[in-house]
């Protein structure tokens, strides 16, 4: 994940607040040691090692979330995908140093890429690969698993109003604010987080967002960004930045992405059987950006529209 | 988990009948907690009883067997069931060797957290 957690919440006193704290930072970092692919001693870690010359056992909680991450990957016929590390590192984004793949790097990297190409087995609880050189990161989905976990300690420990916050791209928002019906969230413009996009208040669910406006390159005038389409093997194009709200941070975080990578017909398709779902595109296909939305329950922005974002009693996504 | 203790029965070892291995827990804290995670990574794992006096940790450690896991607030009646394989105990310090040696005389194998007894008389009894 590396990424950095907010968390605001309320409580009677300061005391338990910072018990509260510290528990949901301790999980936090739980989570991390689960599933950091930077370090050696993660769970994950360990299954990228082993998984490709024997089937690798995990504990319940890791293959939950990968049966959960390939149902996402079914569900959306390929859109969504953990597999997809060996592409990040053809194009350079895992250096930073992003370039354009040549014919062969592109092949090998396709190759060691696919969800069908790990096989969980629910029986014995073991993940195998397929083929030698598979990897499996949890970027698209860590996040707001990690944020799901923290909502889970926070609601143990008897917290009734909460947002958490994880990197400023996937949110949980836990009850509501003294006085208020929900947490009021801003999700700004693609790269400009002076101006709102859209609004939305929240109350028990959860808002990701993905965008690809932070790490990309130009190349012979075309813009690639770091978000891929497992299924072409190459950087998403004609999208600026996709929202969703869902029931939990998993979801959120899931759906960003793929929706992200699907677009809005086809996404539109997919969430039409998800029930609780909502989601906003904004498309940069036409050389203008665009808004398009499916249920969005909050206020929306044109986009060429003055729309500043509101104070700073506002959480920004 | 090098640092901890490991004890096997004086008694006849006891193992289950098929491939699985059955785990029993005394003390599913936030210590105990990480080795269920731990134990349950390895081939044939699983835990088939908990216990704790706080009765919000049998949820908690639910979770982490991903089933509805027997629970108990007297170890003694954890200790008395028949298809336990071996028990770990990860309660505080100072209850470590009477949990130790309650499971080590039930016939168990034991995986014991460190320090195996608060005194040196203790840990005499614990390894006697």
């Amino acid at each position: 994940m590396g990424s950095t957690f907010t968390i605001y919440l309320y409580t009677h006193d300061q005391t338990k607040a910072d018990e509260v704290f510290e528990a949901a930072f301790d999980e936090i970092e739980r989570v991390e040691e689960v599933l950091s692919n930077y370090r050696p001693s993660s769970e994950l870690s360990r299954i990228n090692r082993m998984a490709a010359t024997e089937a690798t056992t995990t504990d319940p909680e890791v293959f939950k979330l990968l049966e959960t991450s390939f149902e996402y990957s079914r569900l959306s016929n390929g859109a969504f995908d953990i597999t997809v590390g060996p592409l990040m590192r053809a194009w350079g984004f895992f250096r930073k140093n992003g370039r354009y793949p040549t014919r062969d790097e592109l092949s090998h990297a396709r190759a060691e890429v696919g969800w069908t190409k790990v096989k969980l087995d629910p029986n014995q609880r073991t993940v195998r690969f397929a083929v030698p050189g598979i990897e499996l990161d949890p970027g698209g989905i860590g996040k707001g698993y990690a944020v799901d976990r923290v909502i889970d300690v926070l609601r143990d420990a008897g917290v009734k109003a909460a947002l958490v916050d994880a990197g400023s791209s996937s949110l949980y928002a836990l009850g509501a604010p003294p006085g208020k019906e929900g947490w009021k969230v801003i999700v700004p413009r693609p790269g400009d987080r002076a101006h709102a996009v859209a609004e939305v208040v929240l109350r028990d669910n959860s808002l990701s967002t993905s965008g690809s406006y932070e790490k990309f390159f130009r190349l012979n005038g075309r813009t690639y960004c770091h978000i891929m389409d497992p299924r072409t093997g190459e950087p998403v194009q004609g999208m600026l930045q996709t929202t969703v709200i869902a029931p939990t941070g998993t979801a959120t975080d899931a759906l960003s992405t793929t929706m992200f990578v699907m677009g809005p017909a086809e996404g539109r398709k997919l969430l039409e059987s998800m029930p609780n779902t909502s989601a906003i595109w904004i498309t940069n296909s036409t050389n203008e950006p665009f808004i398009e939305q499916w249920h969005w329950p909050g206020r929306l922005c044109r986009i060429q529209d003055d729309c500043p974002a509101a104070g700073e009693e506002n959480r920004k996504q | 988990m090098a640092a901890s203790t490991l004890v096997q029965p004086s008694s006849a070892t006891m193992m289950a009948a098929s491939d699985r291995v059955n785990l029993a827990i005394i003390g599913p804290g936030s210590r105990g907690q990480q080795l269920m995670r731990t134990f349950l990574r390895v081939p044939g794992v699983r835990f088939a009883a908990l216990c704790d006096i706080y009765e919000p940790r049998w949820d908690q450690a639910r979770k982490i067997t991903g089933e509805n896991t027997r629970a108990f607030n007297d170890y003694r009646e954890l200790l008395s069931t028949k298809d336990i394989d071996a028990v770990i105990v990860s309660t505080p310090l100072s209850l470590h060797s009477e949990h130790v040696i309650a499971a080590l005389d039930s016939g168990h194998h034991v995986y014991g957290e460190k320090s195996m007894a608060p005194s040196h008389n203790a840990e005499k009894c614990a390894t006697r």
